[in-house]
């Protein structure tokens, strides 16, 4: 049995894990978001515990010193007290810009600094920085302060340089905001840790207390606790002030009379300095007088000396410069003479050149004469060679001629033999009557038969011979053929007589008779004559031949003979020209000789001539060399003459420039002398003044210390809690979110996936009721087989169970930890926390839900007998549905449509779980997306249409009529518009309900800040013993207008007010009061002392917001553009709830369909089947299927709208946030997109389905039924 | 004469994983138009593999099957829906009416997708319904429900009419009327009719005998001497 169990969730494994998925689905959901509230605020109390968060912020305006914290620490109930500098300051960016920092000093026992990265500062110049607004990468960078600041805040610091050194996460700043200041554009950027010795301060600006004992973060337990020790750290506080102000006084008191002292030895010692000055001056102004005078003197004798030496340099120079002319005279006569002897010189060389060239003319000519005549004796020699060559040709061509001529005749003999015996033959053919060829045919034609004939006819003719009687005369056989060819012969016709006998005896076939034999002897002679004939024609033809090959060697030979005659006419005519060359020769070489004969003689005369012009120009040369030697002499002399002359010049002038410089050493050392005596006179003024400037400038800082010390105001104290930290609240209240949302989705969510598990084990266990039949038949009792689907449906809840509580409580807690630390800087990841009650609840109730389900429907197919459950369930009846009953609707609906509404009425219990599961979906969406819509646009409405103002001034004290009309004139460049108000928090009570409120009390010039409207219509401002409350405000206490409220103070002061107007507000609950209602009330005005303060339009708000800081009397400024932004991000993080719940909506859409689609295909399986076989085709098949898919989801969409709008009233009633409103409305889009997705769902839903469709095999529908 | 249905050489092989079965082997027939054609042999003797060839709700591994000159083993899914859809009556053992569907609806929903289809009403009237036209199945007897089932085919005005065991969820008598209607319809109206069943005694009503046996076909040929349904006993 438990195999069959096991067996059946393997083989229903789809089915099995879809029931698993969604019993996780839902577990998870539900675990999931109920405990995440739980982590995530057991995470954060663990954090603040490991970084010794505050329990008391104390805050003094004459801060604390070590004292001070000694005396906190020492109380009983004070774990750690611990005194801490905050100083904001200007630092230059990464940008260059000027950002604001608060730099606070490290603290150890409260608050400690959690560093994330890199090391603690351990020297002055070293710091930590904000993890959020620097990296690691910024790590050893500097942070330097800006010159902007003013001199009080960097003589805050030590330093101005600061080493990141590390970066860290302060429990002070929890989220991202860091608080806002007056300096630069008003908001801190970030924080920076210094160690203490970084501030210069002797005091501390905070002193944080740690209590002993502890409890839960945001328990009523922690509220008691620190309720507790509140009055007892207030006395000491106040008595640590007092104390503070008294040794400070007493401190001031002394040093100002050391100050009064010490002022009146000055004077004194300022009096006696004076006179010694004057004195000194006087002396130094002779001294120079003096000098002057010396000056003058040397002046005067230095001229002189300057003129003498001008005088006598001009003479020498003048002598000098004469004997300089001549010389130069002589050079210019020697340079002609030079001149001269060149001309010469280069005569002579020309003719020389003309000589040689002479020479070399003769030699030339000589050479040429020899080489003429050795050419002509050559050519002599040829021209006789030639003549008698041509004799030796002459005579050989003579006997060539007469060799042709007898060759010619013999061929002429042999042609007219040959012709006449051509002739002959062809006469003798003509006469045979036939040609050459035809005898040449007959011859190859017989050739073989002839042969034949003479081997048989020849031994036969001499056998016939030899018998023949001797009278015919024939002797042989040859004679016998004669006869016998020649038809005409007498003998003839006897022998034919003799030999037919003779033959037919024989009996030769050849040649049976005598007719036969002269046949053949015919055919003999013929060829043999043919034969004859042939051979004489061929003897002509050789004949013919050899003639030819004679006529041409005789015509090649008388060629030879021609060519020869020319050549040798040729040779005569070259020798008769020769002999006329060489005669012409003989005489030209004659006339050459004597030519050159003469020329030698010529060349012989001017070679003579030449050598007597050389004599003279050596002559020449000897008298210019010595002319030159006298010039160098001269030149000499005349530069010693100059050279002395220039060095006694230059003595004398070095002698003057000497005695100039020493003059004008004199005149720099006077004036030096005048200007050291004129400073010093300069000098000693300006102390004395200074002096004097110093003694009053005490004074003045005196009378200011003594007028400060009168102003020294007696401090005032602040005991502050931890809900006065921004991060801390915050975190507060986006917990809370979470876990308003978690108290209702996860409980719908649960619901709609116990039904669909109802559903589907109901349904298995009806599809098995063969089965159970059978085994009833086969014996098992009933506990048995209900055991076996309870086990199912146990294993798949207890499975689904598990993984989702374990998945959810896992999941969850981590996706809005991750979420939310965006916005939180907690450095430590979440606690797993696992709540065992939820655990047990969660899976008692889906074990419930399965096997009460189970069992149920077990029971009733059990009651039936085995037969009958064996037996298939009779078909469910199909039934006429209502709207067949309106055959108007009925008839238009097309066929295949009408299948489709009647099966979607057939099975009433699909029809409700679909829609139900689809229209849970719907709602899930819808309702996601309505909690957007409800408060996404809360803070634009709040601070767009309702709050005008742009920040909220409070002020140190309450401001008169005059205090107001001054703040108005003095602020104007940073305030438009101000309205003063009494600003207070109260508690109102209605009834039984109590709520704390913020009291406005101030007249009706509100509502130029405020616009006070309820829907379109706007709300008038209240009047006497009136109240106006805020929409949120009416709700919780459930007042509408006319109801009366009580308003308690902090003074235990009741005001009873009557509602005459409930007015649209979404942040914080108000109450407006005019201030004659207070009076009345109370007895007394109220104090004003807070402003709505709206900047000119335009303006940076939080400028603005820094310089009314600046303004006195102004304690605080909050700038709605930071509440706004808080607002906002707070809201956001409700965006990531919405998208969660959206992909938790279209899970469950998806398992919901998926389940039902697959129920459907499985229990028509056959029917589908037909229908494929009737022909339809897969479309559609699908559409068949489909269409009551769609019509269902269309249903349910519509069925989840109505609910989701009812579900998101619910939600948005359970989600409160403290002090905020918020509109329950839907946005049309919203619910377009939630049909929308719902559709998407179904769409991929069927088309998952679609494939399985498809693989229903045909064969389904020849099956029997089970 | 060309034949209406001609089988060349079908053959039919399952591969389950690597065991490969075979249904047919080299099967070969022919039937004429107009003929009454039973196919019989023992359950798993391949007759149904053959129906659903012939039906065009399956494909064959090898050979031909042509059916008035068209060759339906050829086709592709597509134009085998479309042949079912238009050329193919089907009467289904166990008659496979929509249940959700009144008789009249049931012959409608096949009507619906012909080309050509005939009057519901009339075809339910030609079956001897026309009175229990807006019953619904579960409201009708085994025989009324198969002589629904039979009207829905013959509604389509197919080509060749495929029963699968038409009596065999039925008693004797009202068997006997289904196959009378059958073979009436057959003589009236011309329509080949291929009939698929295990009981021997049926073959007497037909033109045309195949007997099956382990996938091949043991003997086939005419029946002479053609029983009239109501002389048929078994």
């Amino acid at each position: 049995m438990l195999k069959l169990s096991f067996r059946d969730i393997r083989t229903t494994l789809g089915k099995f894990l879809a029931i698993a998925a969604i019993i996780a689905l839902g577990v998870g959901l539900f675990a999931g978001l109920r405990v995440s509230r739980t982590a995530m605020v057991n995470t954060g109390d663990q954090y603040l515990q490991d970084l010794l968060f505050y329990d008391y912020r104390l805050l003094s305006t004459l801060g604390f010193t070590d004292e001070d914290v000694a005396a906190f620490r020492g109380l009983p109930f004070v774990a750690a007290a611990e005194g801490s500098l905050t100083q904001d300051a200007l630092y230059t960016a990464a940008d260059g810009s000027d950002q604001v920092a608060s730099f606070l000093s490290l603290t150890t026992q409260v608050n400690r600094a959690d560093l994330t990265a890199g090391r603690m500062p351990q020297t002055a110049g070293e710091c930590l920085a904000d993890a959020d607004a620097f990296t690691e990468a910024d790590l050893g960078t500097t942070l330097t302060l800006s010159d902007a600041n003013d001199q009080d805040t960097l003589d805050a610091f030590s330093g101005r340089q600061f080493t990141i050194v590390g970066l860290a996460v302060s429990p002070l700043y929890l989220n991202y905001e860091r608080g806002s200041t007056s300096l630069g554009n008003g908001t801190v950027s970030c924080f920076v840790y210094l160690p203490r010795e970084a501030f210069s301060a002797d005091y501390y600006t905070e002193l944080y207390v740690r209590l002993g004992r502890t409890a839960p973060l945001y328990s009523e337990a922690y509220d008691a606790l620190t309720d507790q020790y509140e009055p007892q750290m207030e006395s000491l506080l106040n008595l640590r002030a007092d104390l503070r102000y008294q040794t400070l006084y007493n401190d001031a008191r002394t040093e100002l009379d050391d100050g009064w002292a010490e002022l009146e030895d000055a004077r004194a010692a300022y009096t006696e300095g004076r006179l010694e000055a004057e004195e000194a001056l006087w002396d130094g102004r002779e001294e120079l007088d003096d000098a002057r005078d010396e000056l003058d003197d040397g002046w005067a004798a230095w001229q002189e000396g300057w003129d003498t030496l001008l005088a006598e340099t001009d003479a020498a120079q003048q002598l000098l410069e004469e004997n300089r002319r001549q010389l130069e005279d002589a050079l210019s006569e020697l340079e002609d003479g030079e001149a001269q002897y060149a001309d010469g010189a280069a005569r002579l060389e020309d003719g020389e050149q003309q000589y040689q060239e002479g020479l070399a003319a003769y030699l030339d000519a000589v050479a040429a004469y020899e080489d003429g005549k050795a050419l002509y004796e050559e050519s002599l020699a040829a021209y006789e060679d030639g003549v008698a060559q041509y004799q030796a040709g002459l005579a050989s061509y003579q006997a060539g001629l007469t060799q042709y001529e007898s060759g010619r005749s013999q061929y002429q003999s042999g042609l007219q033999q040959y012709q006449l015996g051509a002739a002959r033959l062809e006469q003798q053919l003509a006469a045979a009557g036939t040609t050459i060829e035809a005898l040449r045919a007959l011859v190859a034609e017989n050739q073989a038969a002839v042969a034949l004939l003479r081997r048989t006819l020849e031994p036969l003719a001499e056998t016939l011979a030899a018998q023949l009687p001797p009278s015919l005369g024939i002797a042989d056989g040859t004679a016998l053929l004669e006869v016998l060819a020649n038809e005409a012969d007498p003998a003839y016709p006897l022998l034919a007589s003799i030999l037919d006998p003779v033959l037919a005896a024989l009996g030769n076939p050849l040649l049976p008779d005598t007719a036969a034999l002269h046949q053949a002897a015919l055919l003999l002679a013929q060829y043999d004559q043919a034969e004859a004939a042939l051979d004489a024609w061929a003897q002509l033809e050789d004949s013919r031949q050899v003639l030819e090959a004679t006529a041409a060697r005789l015509e090649t030979s008388e060629a030879q003979l021609t060519a020869a005659k020319e050549q040798l006419d040729d040779t005569e005519a070259q020798l008769n020209e020769a002999q006329a060359l060489l005669a012409d020769s003989a005489r030209e070489m004659e006339a050459g000789r004597v030519q050159l004969e003469a020329a030698q003689a010529e060349l012989e005369a001017s070679r003579r001539e030449l050598d007597d012009g050389w004599a003279e120009t050596e002559a020449a040369r000897q008298q210019l060399d010595d002319s030159w030697q006298q010039y160098q002499d001269g030149t000499a002399a005349l530069a010693a003459g100059q050279a002395q002359l220039d060095a006694e010049a230059a003595a004398g002038r070095a002698q003057l420039e000497d005695s100039l410089q020493e003059l004008e050493d004199g005149e720099w050392a006077y004036t030096d002398g005048v200007r050291e005596y004129q400073s010093g006179r300069q000098e000693a003024q300006d102390q004395l003044a200074e002096a004097s400037d110093e003694i009053r400038d005490g004074q003045a800082e005196l009378e200011d210390g003594e007028a400060e010390l009168a102003d020294l105001a007696y401090p005032e104290v602040y005991l502050l809690g931890r809900e006065a930290n921004v991060g801390y609240v915050c975190f507060e209240n986006d917990t809370n979110i979470v876990s308003s949302v978690a108290r209702v989705f996860p409980l719908f969510f649960f619901l709609v996936a116990a039904l669909v598990c109802i559903t589907t084990m109901t349904r298995m266990v009806e599809d098995e009721r063969t089965k159970i039949g059978v085994l009833k038949a086969l014996g098992y009792s009933n506990g048995a087989i209900m055991g076996k689907y309870l086990l199912y449906a146990a294993s798949a809840s207890l499975l689904g169970c598990l993984v989702g509580y374990l998945a959810g409580s896992w999941l969850f807690p981590r996706v809005f930890w991750v979420v939310y630390g965006i916005m939180y800087s907690f450095h430590c990841p979440i606690e797993f926390v696992l709540d065992i009650g939820l655990a047990f609840s969660s899976i008692g109730l889906y074990l419930l839900c399965a096997l009460g389900s189970t069992w149920m429907v077990c029971r009733t197919s059990l009651k039936e007998v085995a037969a009958e459950l064996i037996r298939p369930k009779a078909p469910k009846v199909g039934k006429r549905i209502l709207l067949e009953r309106i055959p108007l609707l009925w008839r238009h609906l097309s066929f295949l449509h009408k299948v489709s509404v009647r099966n979607i009425f057939r099975y009433k219990k699909r029809l409700f779980m679909m829609v139900l599961g689809i229209g849970g979906c719907t709602a899930l969406l819808l309702t996601g997306f309505g909690i957007r819509d409800s408060i996404s646009n809360i803070v634009d409405y709040q601070f767009d249409e309702i709050s005008l103002y742009d920040s909220q001034v409070t002020f140190q004290d309450a401001m008169s009529t005059q205090d107001q009309a001054a703040f108005l004139r003095d602020c104007t460049p940073s305030v438009e518009r101000a309205v003063f108000f009494h600003g207070a928090t109260v508690d109102v009570s209605a009834g039984d309900t109590t709520t704390s409120v913020n009291l406005v009390v101030a007249g009706d010039d509100m509502a130029q800040v405020w616009d006070f409207h309820r829907g379109d219509s706007p709300v008038a401002y209240p009047g006497d013993g009136e109240a106006m409350i805020t929409v949120g405000l009416a709700e919780r206490l459930q007042v509408s207008v006319g109801d009366t409220l009580t308003v308690r103070d902090g003074d235990n002061r009741v005001m009873t007010v009557t509602v005459s107007g409930i007015f649209d507000n979404y942040v914080y609950h108000y109450l407006f009061l005019t201030p004659e209602t207070a009076r009345e009330q109370l007895g007394e005005a109220l104090d004003v002392q807070s402003a709505y303060v709206v900047s000119p339009s335009g303006a940076d708000p939080h400028q603005a917001a820094a310089q009314l800081l600046d303004y006195e009397g102004v304690a605080a400024v909050s700038v709605n553009a930071d509440m706004r932004d808080r607002m906002g991000s707070t809201l956001s993080s409700l965006d990531y709830v919405v998208v969660l719940i959206i992909l938790c909506a279209g899970s469950l859409a998806f398992i919901v369909l998926y389940n039902l689609t697959n129920i459907n295909i499985t229990e028509r399986i056959r029917e589908i089947a037909t229908i494929k076989v009737l022909g339809f085709y897969p479309g559609e098949t699908a559409a068949y299927v489909f269409r009551e898919n769609v019509v269902l989801t269309g249903l349910g969409a519509l069925a989840g709208i109505a609910l989701g709008r009812l579900l998101h009233a619910y939600v948005m009633a359970q989600i409160r946030i403290d002090m905020m409103h918020f509109e329950v409305r839907v946005a049309p889009l919203s619910y377009l997109f939630s049909f929308a997705l719902t559709f998407v769902f179904a769409a991929v839903v069927n088309a998952v389905m679609y494939r399985k469709l498809q693989k229903i095999p045909m064969a389904e529908s020849l099956k029997s039924i089970e | 004469m060309e034949h209406f249905i001609e089988a060349i050489a079908v053959s039919k092989v399952y591969t389950t994983g690597s065991v490969e079965t075979r249904a047919l082997h080299d099967v070969s027939f022919t039937v004429e138009q107009g003929e009454i054609c039973v196919i019989v042999g023992a359950s798993g003797a391949g007759k149904t593999t053959l129906l659903n060839i012939l039906g065009g709700m399956d494909t064959l591994t090898s050979g031909h099957i042509f059916l008035d000159g068209q060759e339906i083993s050829a086709y592709n899914q597509k134009q085998l829906t479309t042949y079912r859809r238009y050329d193919i009556g089907f009467v289904f053992q166990f008659y496979n009416l929509i249940p959700n569907l009144t008789a009249l609806e049931n012959v409608e929903l096949a009507s619906q997708i012909c080309l050509d289809p005939l009057d519901p009403m009339e075809v339910l009237r030609q079956v001897g319904l026309e009175h229990r036209a807006g019953n619904f199945p579960a409201q009708l007897s085994g025989g009324e429900q198969q002589r629904v089932a039979i009207a829905r085919a013959l509604a389509k005005n197919p080509k060749l009419l495929l029963c699968d065991e038409p009596t065999g969820a039925l008693d004797y008598a009202t068997g006997k009327a289904v196959l009378k209607l059958l073979q009436d319809t057959c003589r009236r109206t011309g329509m080949t009719i291929v009939i698929i069943t295990h009981n021997k005694a049926l073959t007497a009503m037909a033109d045309r005998v195949i007997s099956i046996k382990s996938g091949t076909i043991s003997s086939m040929g005419r029946n002479e001497h053609v029983t009239p349904v109501e002389d048929i006993d078994w």
